[in-house]
């Protein structure tokens, strides 16, 4: 005698059709299997069953074959046309060869003899069961590794972009968006542009642009050895380390060189692997007395160009930086004469082509056409197809201009503003042309209310927010300009080259200035209704640097001469 | 620049997007079919190359705070670019003409 209870256990979740086309034992089967299943679906034949099929989820089919309308075997033939999983047992007193073969070619799985022992009836449905249940399980299972799956996807993505940020945000460059005024006759003044291009979220390049007081910058250029996860913990626990230098040095008005290196190769001598080596530029530059020193551990070569327009290549003066100490020296170079640097990573230089064509060999002449970080970049990404390496680009580049083509002054009406932009607008017509003037207008246009805002009238981020979202912004300008007497200054300066021309406008407030290192971050939170101005010039400017209060602005923009 | 109203809830703008005086006008043509009822703007900018942040911060006032669901065509790529590279998109809904 079957455990009917086991079997209960096994089969009380599942959904069952019994066909059966002779009243007599379809109410007797009925009555046994009552309590055995969460639904029981009766149908009359073929025809009722297969209805039945469809419109429900069936776990288990027990079925007569010899039937009136549809025979259970003919029944079959048609669920399998849509499902071929479903377990069957067929209850028959009829079987010979051709109908077994066809019975199991169909995937009927379990038979019955009629007459009907309940013993093999209750083992047929303890059997099929199992299978159901098996394969129920196997499909959770894979349905659980795929959410598992997922969620490890998500999870690690998520990682990934948050270990990024912390990498960004541990980069520190103190030149964002700003420029080097040199305070002398005329204009000088250095504008610094930077790109980063890691290949991977975890990078083993990194770079800092510290300053140490008002015109000496440190930076400094690493690429750790290797690819993924273990170059990028070096590379990021060297500009924390030397960011905490910088900070500390900044702090005490003792900057040396020397120390700073010493300290840092102290350091990460006892993070580095026994065969692991870190390669780092070190360059100090004094701009107020022109001077650069420098310790490059085999790095690319710095690239400087003069103003005889001959380029200079200072080569690495170290080995790399490796776990057993090895004693530094540090160059010193004059920088008189020096109108453009660039400092970068192997990622740039090393690169290879599709056509297996090296960057190097075209580096120096694109540093030499190039005015910023960006346009090298663009002139590298025409050639080079095929980037395999994390690319740091740092370019300074000199504006020397000992006279200024044009200078406006716009006084303290909002209106004034429309009135000189026209005149600008007519000045750079004979150098723009038609459907360069009004994108570079606009780019103008946003600067110059920038420094009406923040400078002339004292208009914060918040402060303008509110009066944007009270509709209250008009108003507030109309008020304010009853009392307001400050002004701004437009310089042009264009310089004409063979086959291009620069275009700089120096643009001066006489307000506090603005926190510049606000602009890291703006736009992007696309709910701010303000604070995209800056970006949308940056977006269609060659480069915008301010000096050192906020409250004076070099935008510039390079204009290639012909059709 | 010329912006007229070319629908209850349509706005169309000629000619490129460049001064306060432009912004301006933009934002009368566009509130006075907000006064009129619309609670929805479609704005086509048939050849302006860029958009003063001053359009763009009265935009997403718009959305934001007045709850207006708007709609930008734009022909120009290079405002469309533009419009990308700010992150702005999906929330001022902006498509290609």
């Amino acid at each position: 005698m079957k455990d009917l209870a086991n079997i209960k256990e096994l089969t009380t979740n599942l959904t069952v059709i019994y066909v059966e086309d002779e009243e007599f034992f379809r109410v007797l089967i009925s009555k046994k299997l009552q309590g055995f299943f969460k639904n029981l679906f009766i149908a009359n034949d073929g025809i009722e069953g297969l209805e039945l099929f469809k419109k429900n989820d069936i776990d288990l089919i027990i079925t007569d074959n010899i039937m009136p309308k549809m025979s259970g075997l003919d029944m079959i033939e048609e669920i399998r046309k849509k499902d071929t999983k479903t377990p069957v047992i067929l209850l028959t007193g009829y079987m010979d060869t051709e109908f077994l073969i066809r019975a199991i070619n169909l995937g009927v799985t379990q038979f019955v003899a009629k007459p009907i022992n309940f013993d093999n009836l209750y083992s047929a449905i303890e059997i099929a069961t199992q299978r159901v249940i098996l394969e129920n399980l196997q499909r959770k299972t894979q349905e659980q590794e795929l959410e598992l799956f997922k969620y490890r996807e998500k999870y690690h993505s998520l990682q990934q972009e948050r270990a990024f940020k912390k990498e960004l945000r541990i980069i520190r460059n103190d030149l964002f968006m700003r420029k080097i005024d040199l305070d002398c006759a005329g204009i000088k003044e250095w504008h610094c542009s930077h790109l980063f291009k890691p290949l991977d979220i975890m990078s083993g390049d990194s770079y800092l642009i510290r300053k140490i007081d008002d015109k000496k910058y440190l930076i400094t250029l690493i690429d750790a050895m290797g690819k993924g996860l273990s170059a990028s913990v070096t590379a990021i626990l060297s500009t924390s380390y030397i960011n905490h230098l910088s900070n500390k040095y900044r702090e005490a008005g003792n900057f040396s060189l020397k120390e700073c290196i010493e300290s840092y190769y102290d350091f990460i001598q006892t993070e580095l692997l026994e065969d692991e080596i870190v390669c780092v530029s070190f360059i100090f530059i004094d701009f107020k007395n022109c001077l650069m020193h420098y310790a490059l551990f085999s790095m690319p070569p710095l690239l400087l160009l003069d103003e005889n327009n001959e380029i200079k290549m200072i080569k690495s003066n170290n080995p790399p930086i490796m776990k057993f100490h090895m004693p530094f020296v540090i160059g010193e170079y004059d920088l008189s004469s020096v109108t453009k640097m660039l400092f970068y990573t192997d990622g740039l230089n090393e690169c290879f082509s599709k056509k297996n064509e090296l960057y190097a060999d075209y580096l120096i002449e694109d540093f030499s056409k190039s005015h910023s970080a960006k346009e090298l970049y663009s002139r590298f990404s025409v050639l080079m197809d095929n980037l395999t390496d994390d690319i740091t680009i740092i370019f300074l580049n000199l504006l020397n201009s000992s006279s200024i083509n044009r200078q406006f002054l716009i006084e303290n009406k909002i209106k004034d503003i429309t009135v000189i932009t026209d005149e600008i607008n007519n000045l750079l017509m004979d150098y723009l042309k038609a459907d360069e003037l009004p994108v570079f207008m606009c780019a103008l246009s946003e600067i110059i209310y920038n420094a009406y805002e923040h400078g002339n009238i004292d208009l914060d981020s918040e402060k303008k927010k509110i009066l944007i979202s009270t509709d209250k912004y008009e108003e507030y300008l109309i008020e304010y300009e009853k009392d307001n007497k400050k002004c701004i200054l437009v310089k042009i300066i264009i310089n004409e080259y063979n086959d291009y021309t620069m275009v700089n406008v120096i643009i001066t407030d006489e307000g506090k200035g603005f926190d510049v290192s606000l602009l890291y971050d703006s736009g992007k939170d696309n709910t701010q209704l303000s604070g995209r101005g800056v970006r949308i010039a940056e977006s269609i400017l060659d480069g915008i640097y301010y000096n050192r209060l906020g409250n004076e602005a070099t935008i510039n923009k390079k204009l290639l001469k012909g059709g | 620049m010329e912006v007229k109203a070319t629908g209850a809830s349509e706005v169309t703008i000629t000619g490129n997007i460049q001064s306060i005086e432009d912004y301006q006008n933009i934002k009368d043509v566009v509130r006075s079919r907000i006064n009129k009822g619309a609670s929805s703007i479609t704005i086509r900018i048939s050849d302006s190359v860029s958009m003063p942040s001053s359009v763009i911060g009265f935009l997403l006032k718009l959305v934001h705070v007045d709850k207006i669901v708007m709609s930008i065509l734009v022909r120009d790529d290079r405002l469309y670019n533009l419009m990308e590279i700010l992150n702005l998109i999906t929330i001022l809904n902006v498509k290609k003409m």
